[in-house]
């Protein structure tokens, strides 16, 4: 899709974005989320603030790519206030034994399931990369990161699900044994 | 390399399996937020309007209800039909040659009709509520309580009709 179809601050040209990019940027977050609810709540609240910021778009990035980015930076505010959340409740259920999630145990696949419990920047990269088909350069303007991030979170990103899936005793990949790099985020 | 050439194949299929097909609630801008914004709130949701629409007819129906009992003088549906096919009978047989529209006899009628109706249905009622009786809870429901202001109202009979 060609920036130059979208015209900053038009408002038709907005509508036609959101109609055209909404299922994506859902899919994107509810990657990254695993959580439906989360995913309209936040899918809802990324093309907010992009309306918000339409008539300032500068076409140095795509516009699905840039409402992309947007999204993403949604889905690390609602992790981090989850995160808080997550705290209340553990401080609050001191000393009493811990109950498995059932919407994590619903989740089919180890493999999603894990991606999901990385940091969102290096889970948001696979999605783009592996659900919407970005290549380097396209995840980097998405994203607002050089290219060379990109490959560096991708890469870390794999490690840690390799390593996670191995610990679990995962038969969907390889178990060839894990570079000793610690992620960086 | 064919560690992550496995990861990679693995990855996307799990994701296009399980994700792929996902949609959200609706796409449709008037239900996104960011419409609702650009009302200033003030725009109401698709809840909202089918609650409205919903209450309307409500309203509506029940307007005509009471304007079709006001103007019959009966709560009974039935007697509102009947009522409307004399008065929209007569109002033709009283058309001249070559004279169109009954809209005004028939609305001529409603009006003097359904006062006398009421007038004559109050008497009615006045007459029957000369008899003593009980207070409704003392009263057991139903056709055979046998006592006068028992049983339901539609087990009174109405009164004679004028002019019908």
């Amino acid at each position: 899709m060609a920036s130059s179809e979208y015209r900053p601050g038009k408002r038709e040209d907005f509508d036609r974005l959101y109609r055209q990019t909404y299922d994506r940027i859902f899919r994107t977050l509810i990657s990254v989320t695993g959580d439906r609810a989360a995913a309209e709540d936040c899918t809802q609240d990324a093309f907010l603030q992009a309306f918000k910021a339409w008539g300032r778009w500068k076409q140095d990035a795509p516009a699905e790519a840039w409402v992309h980015r947007i999204a993403i930076n949604t889905a690390i505010s609602y992790q981090r206030k989850q995160k808080l959340r997550e705290v209340g409740e553990l401080i609050r259920r001191l000393g009493k034994p811990v109950e498995p999630d059932p919407e994590d145990q619903a989740l089919s696949s180890d493999l999603l399931r894990e991606l999901r419990r990385l940091p969102v920047k290096q889970s948001a990269a696979l999605v783009l990369r592996h659900l919407h088909g970005y290549t380097n350069r396209e995840i980097a303007a998405a994203l607002a990161v050089p290219e060379s991030t990109v490959a560096s979170r991708l890469m870390f990103a794999k490690r840690a699900l390799r390593a996670r899936l191995d610990r679990q005793g995962g038969a969907l990949v390889d178990s060839s044994p894990s570079l000793s790099v610690s992620p960086i985020e | 390399m064919n560690a992550n050439a496995d990861l990679d194949g693995v990855l996307e299929h799990e994701l296009q399996r399980q994700v792929g097909g996902m949609r959200g609630p609706s796409p449709a801008v008037s239900q996104s937020t960011y419409d609702a914004f650009a009302s200033g709130g003030r725009k109401m949701t698709w809840k909202y309007k089918a609650v409205a629409s919903l209450v309307a007819a409500g309203l509506a129906l029940a307007g005509g209800v009471v304007a079709a009992a006001a103007a019959t003088g009966s709560s009974d549906p039935s007697v509102w039909g009947a009522t409307v096919t004399k008065t929209v009978a007569s109002c033709k047989d009283g058309l001249k040659d070559g004279q169109h529209g009954i809209g005004h006899c028939v609305s001529a009628v409603a009006k003097t009709h359904g006062p006398a109706m009421r007038a004559e249905h109050s008497q009615a009622s006045a007459a029957r509520t000369d008899k003593p009786h009980g207070k409704p809870s003392d009263v057991p429901r139903g056709k055979s309580s046998g006592k006068p202001g028992g049983g339901k109202p539609s087990d009174v009979k109405p009164g004679p009709r004028s002019g019908s």
